[in-house]
This record gives C-alpha cells, sequence and structure tokens, in this order.
C-alpha cells in the first residue's frame, strides 16, 4: 500500500500471478503518460460532442453519483483490505441506513442528525453482523459471502415488511434544495454538497491512514496480519474496529444516498454492485484505488449515459471486464 | 460385489437408488404442478452442479453463470419464436450460443482468481443481461420471447419431465466422471494452490479455460431445457439474483459434492414456489436459512448429514479426529 | 469401488430410459393397459377438477364447486409495493360484496410471484391444477404477463384477465383467445389523449425522457404520434431513453435542459419517478419547463412520498384519478383509504374493477361459468359503472373509457392525489384512428414512435 514498498520486478505478460505489479520507472512513464494522453483525446472528443457548460454539468453529475458511491466503497475496500471479506452485506447496510434516517427526519425533521443516528445504528449492526455471525467463520471465503448474501435478503425483505415498498427519498434540508447559480452555471446544490462531503470524508480517512496510531495498525495488518498479531497487537479488535467503521460509512451513505437516488426494496443490490464496480476497478483493499475508482465510475457512467445511450448498459460493465481482462488486479490493486 | 462394499457406500447406493426409483415413479404419484417443480428443480441442480464444478472443485467460484445459461436459451428462444426453425436447428443454435459465451467468458476470466475471478463473471453475466434488455429485436427486450413450444414427442409435462430427468441424470453422472478423471484431481490441485500447480509444471490459464467450457456445456444444457419447459425465456432467466442462486444452491447443499448443489435446488425452488404460497416473508426464511447453514453445517447440507453419518457410525470408537473437508468420502459421485 | 458405482449408475440409467418409455408409448394407441391407465390416471387427474364438475353442474341452478379466482402478483421484491396494492384492491371489493352470488361462492387466492416469470409460471400452474381457479387476475410486469398469457392461452378452462398489464398487442395485434383486460388499459391508450390535449393547449415543440422498454416505447409513442400528426414537433433527436431502474438520472435531466423546449413529456417508473422530480427541480428546472406525464409516472403510489412541492400542478392523463369527483370513484377511494391508510393507486382500481367484472360477469351467466368462451362473451357485453368511471369492452377485450387530463393538487389532509381538469370521453385503444387504421402500423418501439415529423 505504500508506494515506496514496491519491488522492481520486470514487466511480465501475466501481471495476474506476479507476486508483485510491474513498477519499474519505464513502463511506470509509458503507463502514466499513456494514461494521460488517451485522456486528453477522451475529453477532445467530448467536448466536440457538447459545450463546455454542458461537460462541466455532466462532470460535476458523475463526480457526485460518484461521492455517494465513495461512502460505500471506502467501507467496503477497508473491510476487504483488512479482513479478506466481501462483505456483500454492505448494500443491505445501505438500505437499511437510509430507511432509519427515512424515520429519524419525519420524526424530528433534522437531516443532519438522521445521518448521524443511522451511521451509529448501522455501525452496532456491524457490530453485532461481526461478532455474532462472522467470527465463527473467519477466513472462509464462500461461507462469509453465503451469510453476507444470506443478510442482504434478511434485511432487505425486513425492510420492505416495516418501510414498505413505496420508492421513498428522503427529504433534504431546505437550504441544500434547489439550485446554485454562479455566474450563470445552474447547479443543484445538494450534488455541490454531496461531492464535498465525499472530498472532507476522503480526506480525513487518508490522513488517519497515514498519520495515526490506527492508520499504522490497518495498514501493518492489511499488510501482514500474522506479524501484527505477533507484536501484540489485539488483531481481532482491529478487525471489528474496521467493520464497525465501514458499517458506519454505509449507514452514513444510506442517508446521503436516499437524499438523492430514492430508497426502494432492490436498491441494496443496486448500489453493492455499483459499490463492486468502483473496488474492482480501483483495486481492493486500496483507499486510493476507491477514491479513483469513484471517479472513473462516476464519469463512465454520467458520460455514457449523455454519449451513448443505447449502449448505457455496457459503459460500466464492458470498461470493467476490460480493466479487469487487462490488469486482473484492478488500476492501483496489490497481489 | 454388494457385500464388498462399506456400509457408507452401501448407503448411499441406496439413496441414489431410491431416488432414482422415485423420479420415475414421480409422474404417478404426484400432480402437474408438483412434477413441473420437480422438473424446475432438476435443471436448477444442474445449473448448480457446473456452477460447483467451476466453484466447488476449482475454486472458481462465478457470478455470471446465467449470462452462459442464457444465452444457449435465448438462442433456442430465436431461432423458435422469430426465425421460426426446427427444433434441431433450434437445439443446434442453443448449444452453439452458450458454448461460444462460455468461450468468451473463459478467455476473459482465465487469467483471474479469487475475488478477481467473481468479478470478472459478475460482469460479464451484466453484459450478457444488458445484451438481452437492448438487442429487442432478438430478444424481445424486458417482454422477452414466448411461444416456444417443445418438441412434440416431449410435449406432455411428463414427457418432458422424464426427458429432464434423463438428461440431468446423464449429466450427473458425466460430471461425475470428470471431476473423478485427472483432470478432475487437477482441478483441486488448483483450488488448493494455484501457484503449487504452475510449479509442478500445470499450464492453469489453460486448465481454467477447460474446466470453464465444461461447466458452460452444462450451463448450456440446462439453460436448453428451462427454455422448453417454460416455453418463454425473458431478461430475468439472465440476471445476476439467477447466477447467485444458482451459487447459493450449491454452497447451501453442499460446495465440492455433486449431491449437494441438486439438494439446494431443490430446497431453494421448493421455498421459492411452495413456501412462498404461505409465508409471505419468505426471503427472509431464505437468508436466515442461508445464516444458519454457513453457522451450523459449514460444509453445506451434505457436509452436514455426512458429519452426523460418520459420528453415528463410529458411535462406539474412541474420538477420532473429523475428516478433512472435502476428501473423497464426502464427494458423492452417483445421484 | 468407482467403477462398480458407475455401473450401477448407468443401469439405472437404462432403467429410467425403459420407464419413461412406457407412459410414453401409452399416448399410443397400441399398448399394455396397465401403462395406460396410469398415465390417464395421472394426466387427467389435474383436469378433472376444473373441468368434470362444471360440465356436470352445468344445468343446475347455483353449484357445488366454489368458482375459485387465483390472483398473482408481486408481493417481494422491488414491485412489492405496487403488487400489494393490486392485492388490496381485489380483496378489498369482496370485503364489501358478497361472496354468494347466484348460489355460488366465490373464492379466491393472491400468491406471490416477485415478479420473477419462472415463479409465476410455477404458481400459474399450482393456482389452475391444484386450486382449481377458472380466472387468473394476473401482474402488474409486462413480461410476466406474456408468460402467463402463452401458458394460459390453450387452456380453456381459464380466463386470463389483465387489469394491469398493458402491452399493446395483447389486444391489438397478438391477442391471446382467452385472454381479456377487464378493469385495464393498454399503453398508449392514455397518452394519445394527452399528445392531443397538449397540441390544442398551445404546445408545440416537445421533447421526450421515457423508460427504455416496451412499456416506455408504447406510452412514449402515443403521445408522440397524436401529437406530432396534430402539428407538433417531436425531434428524435430530443427524445431521451434511460434504461429502466438507472440510477441517477442527473445526465437526462442536463441534457433535457439543453433542449430547451416547450415541455417534456415523461415516463418513468417505480424509484425512476422521484428521482426524476427530485433532479427536476434541483436542477432549477420546475419553474421553467412544464412536464406531461405518462399515467404511472404521475400515480399516486409513484408520488406519495415525493416531497410536495416538486409534484405539485403536475399534468398527467389517465384512465385513473383519484381525485374525480364522482361518487363511484370516492366511495372506492375512501374504503380503501379507510382500510390501509393510503390513496388508492390505480393498481388498486385495477384489480377492484376487474373483481367488479367477475362478480357482475357471474350473475349474468347466473353463476355457471362452465363455457368459458360464453363467459368471455358476457364480460365483454357488460356495461358498468366502475371507480374509473363508465366502462365496456371493445372487440378486441380492451376498455372504451373516459381518460382525463389530470392535475396533482394537495388535499386538506396534506396528502397530494390527482384531480380531473378535463376529460375525453369514449376513448378506445385506436383513438383517434379507427382500429382498422391503427392496426396497419407497427407497435411503437424505439425505432417507431410514429413521428409524423420524421
Amino acid at each position: 500500500m505504500t508506494d515506496g514498498l514496491k519491488s522492481a520486478v520486470p514487466p511480465t505478460s501475466e501481471p495476474a500471478f506476479d507476486a508483485s505489479r510491474s513498477d519499474a520507472p519505464t513502463s511506470r512513464w509509458l503507463w502514466w503518460g499513456g494514461s494521460i494522453v488517451a485522456l486528453a483525446l477522451l475529453v477532445w472528443w467530448i467536448l466536440t460532442q457538447m459545450t463546455g457548460t454542458a461537460f462541466l454539468a455532466q462532470a460535476l453529475n458523475g463526480l457526485s453519483f460518484g461521492a455517494v458511491l465513495f461512502f460505500l466503497a471506502s467501507g467496503f475496500t477497508l473491510i476487504f483490505g483488512l479482513m479478506r471479506i466481501t462483505n456483500l452485506a454492505h448494500g443491505g447496510f445501505y438500505l437499511v441506513g437510509g430507511y432509519i434516517g427515512i424515520s429519524v427526519v419525519r420524526a424530528t425533521g433534522n437531516f443532519f442528525f438522521a445521518m448521524l443516528v443511522s451511521a451509529v445504528s448501522i455501525m452496532l449492526l456491524g457490530l453485532v453482523t461481526e461478532r455474532v455471525l462472522l467470527r465463527p467463520i473467519r477466513g472462509l471465503e464462500k461461507p462469509e459471502v453465503l451469510l453476507t448474501i444470506g443478510l442482504t435478503f434478511v434485511l432487505g425483505d425486513l425492510s420492505l415488511a416495516i418501510w414498505g415498498g413505496d420508492p421513498t427519498p428522503i427529504p433534504k434540508p431546505d437550504f441544500l434544495n434547489g439550485a446554485l447559480n454562479i455566474g450563470g452555471f445552474i447547479y443543484p446544490r445538494y450534488r455541490l454538497f454531496v461531492i464535498a462531503c465525499a472530498v472532507v470524508v476522503g480526506a480525513i480517512l487518508f490522513w488517519v491512514e497515514k498519520k495515526t496510531r490506527w492508520g499504522a495498525m490497518v495498514r501493518a495488518g492489511v499488510d501482514d496480519r500474522e506479524t501484527v498479531a505477533a507484536l501484540g497487537i489485539n488483531i481481532k479488535a482491529v478487525f471489528t474496529g474496521a467493520f464497525m467503521f465501514g458499517a458506519f460509512l454505509a449507514g452514513f451513505a444510506g442517508v446521503i444516498g436516499g437524499a438523492f437516488l430514492t430508497l426502494l426494496p432492490g436498491q441494496d443490490f443496486e448500489v453493492l454492485l455499483f459499490a463492486l464496480a468502483v473496488v474492482i476497478i480501483g483495486g481492493l483493499g486500496s483507499l486510493k484505488g476507491a477514491a479513483l475508482g469513484v471517479v472513473i465510475v462516476g464519469l463512465i457512467d454520467s458520460f455514457g449515459k449523455a454519449l451513448i445511450p443505447e449502449l448505457s448498459f455496457f459503459t460500466l460493465f464492458a470498461p470493467m471486464a476490460i480493466i479487469l481482462v487487462l490488469r486482473p488486479r484492478g488500476l492501483l490493486g496489490r497481489k | 460385489m454388494l457385500r464388498s462394499l462399506s456400509l457408507t457406500a452401501r448407503v448411499k447406493l441406496g439413496l441414489a437408488a431410491a431416488g432414482i426409483g422415485l423420479g420415475v415413479a414421480a409422474p404417478y404419484i404426484f400432480d402437474r404442478f408438483v412434477i413441473g417443480l420437480i422438473s424446475l428443480a432438476l435443471i436448477a441442480g444442474l445449473f448448480a452442479q457446473s456452477i460447483d464444478l467451476l466453484g466447488g472443485y476449482a475454486g472458481l467460484i462465478t457470478l455470471g453463470h446465467a449470462g452462459v445459461s442464457g444465452t444457449a436459451a435465448y438462442g433456442v428462444g430465436y431461432m423458435a419464436s422469430k426465425a421460426g426453425a426446427g427444433f434441431t436447428a433450434q437445439i443446434a443454435v442453443g448449444f452453439l450460443a452458450g458454448m461460444t459465451a462460455a468461450l468468451i467468458f473463459g478467455v476473459m476470466a482465465m487469467r483471474s482468481d479469487g475475488v478477481y475471478f467473481i468479478m470478472v463473471t459478475l460482469a460479464q453475466g451484466m453484459i450478457v443481461w444488458g445484451l438481452s434488455i437492448r438487442l429487442f429485436r432478438i430478444t424481445g427486450a424486458e417482454n422477452g420471447l414466448t411461444g416456444i413450444p417443445r418438441p412434440p414427442a416431449v410435449e406432455l409435462y411428463w414427457q418432458y419431465y422424464y426427458l429432464t430427468l434423463v438428461v440431468v441424470v446423464l449429466c450427473w453422472a458425466l460430471l461425475g466422471i470428470v471431476v473423478n478423471s485427472p483432470f478432475g484431481t487437477s482441478l483441486k490441485g488448483l483450488r488448493e494452490s494455484e501457484t503449487r500447480m504452475r510449479m509442478l509444471g500445470y499450464n492453469t490459464t489453460g486448465q481454467k479455460l477447460y474446466v470453464f467450457l465444461i461447466a458452460g456445456f452444462f450451463a448450456t444444457v440446462s439453460g436448453i431445457l428451462l427454455v422448453y419447459l417454460n416455453g418463454f425465456i425473458s431478461p430475468s432467466t439472465v440476471i445476476l439474483a439467477a447466477s447467485a442462486i444458482g451459487v447459493l444452491e450449491a454452497i447451501l447443499g453442499g460446495i465440492g459434492t455433486l449431491v449437494g448443489p441438486m439438494i439446494g435446488a431443490f430446497i431453494i425452488v421448493f421455498v421459492q414456489n411452495v413456501v412462498s404460497i404461505y409465508v409471505s416473508r419468505w426471503p427472509t426464511l431464505m437468508g436466515t436459512l442461508f445464516i444458519v447453514v454457513v453457522l451450523f453445517a459449514r460444509r453445506g447440507l451434505v457436509g452436514a448429514i455426512s458429519d452426523g453419518w460418520n459420528k453415528w457410525l463410529h458411535r462406539n470408537d474412541a474420538p477420532v479426529s473429523q475428516e478433512p473437508v472435502l476428501t473423497s468420502s464426502n464427494r458423492t459421485a452417483g445421484p | 469401488m468407482r467403477r462398480i458405482r458407475f455401473v450401477i449408475l448407468i443401469s439405472i440409467m437404462a432403467m429410467v430410459a425403459a420407464a419413461c418409455s412406457a407412459p410414453d408409448a401409452g399416448d399410443d394407441t397400441t399398448t399394455t393397459a396397465a401403462a395406460t391407465a396410469t398415465t390417464s390416471g395421472s394426466v387427467d387427474a389435474t383436469t378433472t377438477t376444473a373441468g368434470a364438475a362444471e360440465t356436470t353442474e352445468a344445468m343446475a341452478e347455483g353449484c357445488d364447486e366454489p368458482i375459485r379466482v387465483g390472483v398473482l402478483q408481486p408481493l417481494t421484491g422491488g414491485l412489492a409495493a405496487s403488487g400489494t396494492d393490486a392485492k388490496d384492491g381485489f380483496e378489498l371489493y369482496w370485503a364489501n360484496h358478497s361472496t354468494e352470488i347466484a348460489g355460488c361462492t366465490v373464492e379466491f387466492r393472491v400468491e406471490d410471484t416477485g415478479g420473477n416469470p419462472d415463479t409465476a409460471l410455477q404458481k400459474v400452474d399450482e393456482l389452475v391444477q391444484n386450486y382449481g381457479a377458472q380466472i387468473i387476475v394476473g401482474e402488474l410486469l409486462a413480461n410476466v404477463t406474456f408468460a402467463l398469457a402463452d401458458r394460459l392461452k390453450d387452456n380453456e378452462d381459464v380466463i386470463f384477465m389483465s387489469p394491469i398489464g398493458s402491452a399493446d398487442d395483447m389486444t391489438q395485434r397478438n391477442p391471446f383467445p382467452n385472454f381479456i383486460r377487464a378493469g385495464g388499459w393498454t399503453s398508449s391508450q392514455t397518452s394519445h389523449v394527452l399528445g392531443q390535449w397538449a397540441f390544442d393547449n398551445g404546445y408545440t415543440d416537445v421533447a421526450s425522457m421515457c423508460t427504455d422498454y416496451a412499456f416506455g416505447w408504447e406510452m412514449c409513442g402515443g403521445f408522440t404520434q397524436v401529437f406530432t400528426e396534430a402539428g407538433g414537433t417531436v425531434a428524435a433527436s430530443e427524445q431521451l431513453w434511460n434504461p429502466l431502474g438507472s440510477t441517477d438520472l442527473g445526465t437526462y435531466v442536463t441534457q433535457l435542459s439543453g433542449f430547451d423546449p416547450d415541455a417534456v413529456f415523461v415516463l418513468q417508473v417505480g424509484a425512476s419517478v422521484s428521482d426524476f422530480f427530485q433532479n427536476w427541480s434541483d436542477f432549477g428546472l420546475k419553474e421553467q419547463i412544464p412536464i406531461l406525464a405518462g399515467e404511472v409516472t404521475a400515480d399516486v403510489s409513484n408520488i406519495r412520498n415525493v416531497p410536495v412541492d416538486q409534484v405539485e400542478g403536475l399534468i398527467s392523463s389517465g384512465h385513473w384519478a383519484e381525485g374525480r369527483d364522482a361518487p363511484e370513484t370516492q366511495e372506492f377511494v375512501e374504503l380503501f383509504d379507510a382500510a390501509t391508510g393510503r390513496l388508492p393507486s390505480y393498481y388498486a382500481a385495477a384489480t377492484w374493477t376487474a373483481a367488479q367484472y367477475i362478480d357482475e360477469t357471474i350473475q349474468a351467466m347466473n353463476g355457471d361459468l362452465s363455457d368459458k368462451a360464453a363467459a368471455l362473451e358476457t364480460m365483454k357485453g357488460l356495461e358498468l359503472l366502475t371507480p374509473f368511471g363508465p366502462s365496456v369492452l371493445d372487440d378486441y377485450g380492451n376498455p372504451i373509457y373516459d381518460i382525463y387530463i389530470r392535475q396533482v393538487v394537495v388535499r386538506d389532509d396534506g396528502r397530494v392525489w390527482n384531480v380531473v381538469i378535463d376529460t375525453y370521453n369514449d376513448i378506445d385503444q385506436f383513438w383517434p384512428k379507427s382500429a382498422d387504421e391503427y392496426l396497419q402500423q407497427p407497435v411503437y418501439s424505439r425505432e417507431f414512435q410514429g413521428n409524423a415529423g420524421g
């Protein structure tokens, strides 16, 4: 995860099975240089298709959608990086978080309080899930997948029983309704707010990861669990903490996203799919990868819909498949 | 000859014979609804077995398998409903479509493993789903294709049931041969450690492609059986949930066995179609079932039964160590 | 030992093969009596419940066997809310009307399809074969409706009613023989009217944003054809199609604002409805460009949780208007509201009306539904006053209704509903064309929107 730790192994034709990715300086320059040129060409082509204002609006649309996914993907990737758990219940956490948010907003009228209550409730749900359900099967990949899917079914169906199945958006606070007019450029306040939230949360996450004792423990845990345990750090507590934190972010995402994407039974799988695409494209287990992934997925989603509407089903999954074929560990993934 | 077999083997043979006997007698005992359900469960079981060949034996969990079986089903559906071709052409095109999909998917996925394999296949499944909605002239989009009659010889529901039974049992036997062949043994090596297999000189990439093609063949058969059973195909047959349910059936029954996926399929088909008549919150029930199985019968129902049987068999012995997961004795090749 | 197992397996399979050939042969004329007997026993057992009882009692007044109705709706999954509305509407009718009709008892059972055609096909077999349903009231999803219609089309003992599933061709170019849309509608039927209204009210240049599947194509095509043939313009480049279940419609809304049209015809379903209105108001477009909504998009089930200010004043067309000031509508609305705490959606009104059709048909047939063809003819001949208003069926089994131009207003209790601002009387599914002329053209699709402007 730290860039300094990369060994200089010559490039091979099968990056899938290499202990570390090829990061010799030349190939790295080629990689970045090529990407930048390709990106520039793409932007130039897009700008021939639409006006500058439309381009900006679409870019912000993509980024704001990506921002919602960031809260989900960062937690998902943290849990995976540390514990190797593919937590498919993350979408269920999002949905229940959103529904709790609706109840709290309806009762108190306070959007931000709802955010807090949801995030904390889902954090507690995460605690129970990790301690009671996942701990007995630590390290067993397939049972974990089955269990988390099972949990998603239960959470989704119980939400349907409790909150009903009508599509429901979470009411936003008044000052986030409507559009902002910045020198003639009109753009929704709430989307800008979501982007800002993601930037702030992302910055905090990076800071915590790099600069704090907690971050050091998590980084060490991602790299080498056994050694961390041997050093006397309670790795189980770190795991529980990370899982709870991931759940906390999912609950938070439920409220932020619920005010934006509407809550509905089935939304749990929908957002999970997008979050998966994000972490897979970015590289599982990497916070930087998640950040890069949300930008890519958000922009692909938004420009894909606008420019090639006929293929909008593929604009997400075709790039995902291609990236995985070319770089089986994702763009910033490590073995 | 029978006397030379262990008690366990004799019990298994007895159960297999009873199963086949019941299968043959079923149309004389049950009504049309139950026979339809059994046909559906047999087809779902074959589909889950083909997933299990990848997931349980080779350690490659796929979430896009319905893309393969669905492509085959669409091949048949298109030839029957839009092209008005004869049955031979329908089935030939179905096979061709399914195997082409399996080949393309296999080539794309063969360099991945673990979670990344899951994600590549998921993306592939989503692409097929996207195509099924987009290619209106071929697939009928959301409305699907209707008017796919069965061949006259198996037109009646019980005739079709017998055909399904024979084909599924035949495929089961073929799968038994595959997993017990040297190739099947090498798959287990792939599951345990791909690196070791490559060091031993195996071409693991090629191995993955072969197993994908073999699994694709059985998925294709199940897809063709399904489209004639329903006389109808629509995108719901290729959605992610269809692939996921197949994986769940395999894990629920007991992954790494051939009888497990079949049992899992019977249970899930039963819950979806019969229990749902009486229990309105059946998804909760199903999710709880997954969780309970994972927590209390980690190796699926077949594993639990086999453990219980061994315990009973050795009830008077001194305590023996549990047999390791997935040894040959709990992997039944026969029905 | 493996080999032994395999040998035994093969021999067992040989047995299977042998066993199959027996009942197979039973259908041919020359075989063992035993096989024939058992076969017919197992096959015919299923039809006797439905068939024999009726034919023997046909002449008698009343009946020994209850008349059974099977209802299939999605009660779990993403469409559960609409499916539950449909279920509640049907149950509410029978809670308020006697199930003893002409000496017969009506029984019904509602089953969950989960919105999945595979499950629906199993359940319909169960309802017809085991439960003995003579009438099936169908699903709300078009693909499930197609699957069910295909399964039931050869079954002369069953009437298939589809009060919600609205795919045009099921009562137009590809009708199914025992299929009837009593209480239902075709997708383009209501948007035809909106196209005329829009032109009559001074809109000339309209863009559209519809969900990219058959229902969206038909709704949008209905509007586009009538509107452009009346003289309006819908540029093909200004017709946006978003995939069903798209998350985040911001991209499309941004594009629409760039077209600068007089109005936008919108057809969204499910979560996309509130997603759309959210974006529309967030981008500040609500005050600038009027929306003309397809029926479902403005249905109370889709807008009741949307913030009121985002949908207030919304114009749409529909065969259902819960705010319609007529006793036959308001009686139902009040009953439904009292029973469920919700204002009824068109799903609820549709199944209530289907139940009303069943009730009236049994009365008219004097309790004897054994002749399904006659029962279908009787149903087609009924002239009923339903919560939708007056309803008669055309030759194709599709209703001729009054179609309403509706506007969303806020009630005194703070909830929103659709009130009628204009009415077009006696609109059939082909209006304003004749059936013959209309059926010359292909069914609406993304490629064929009937756009007179080309």
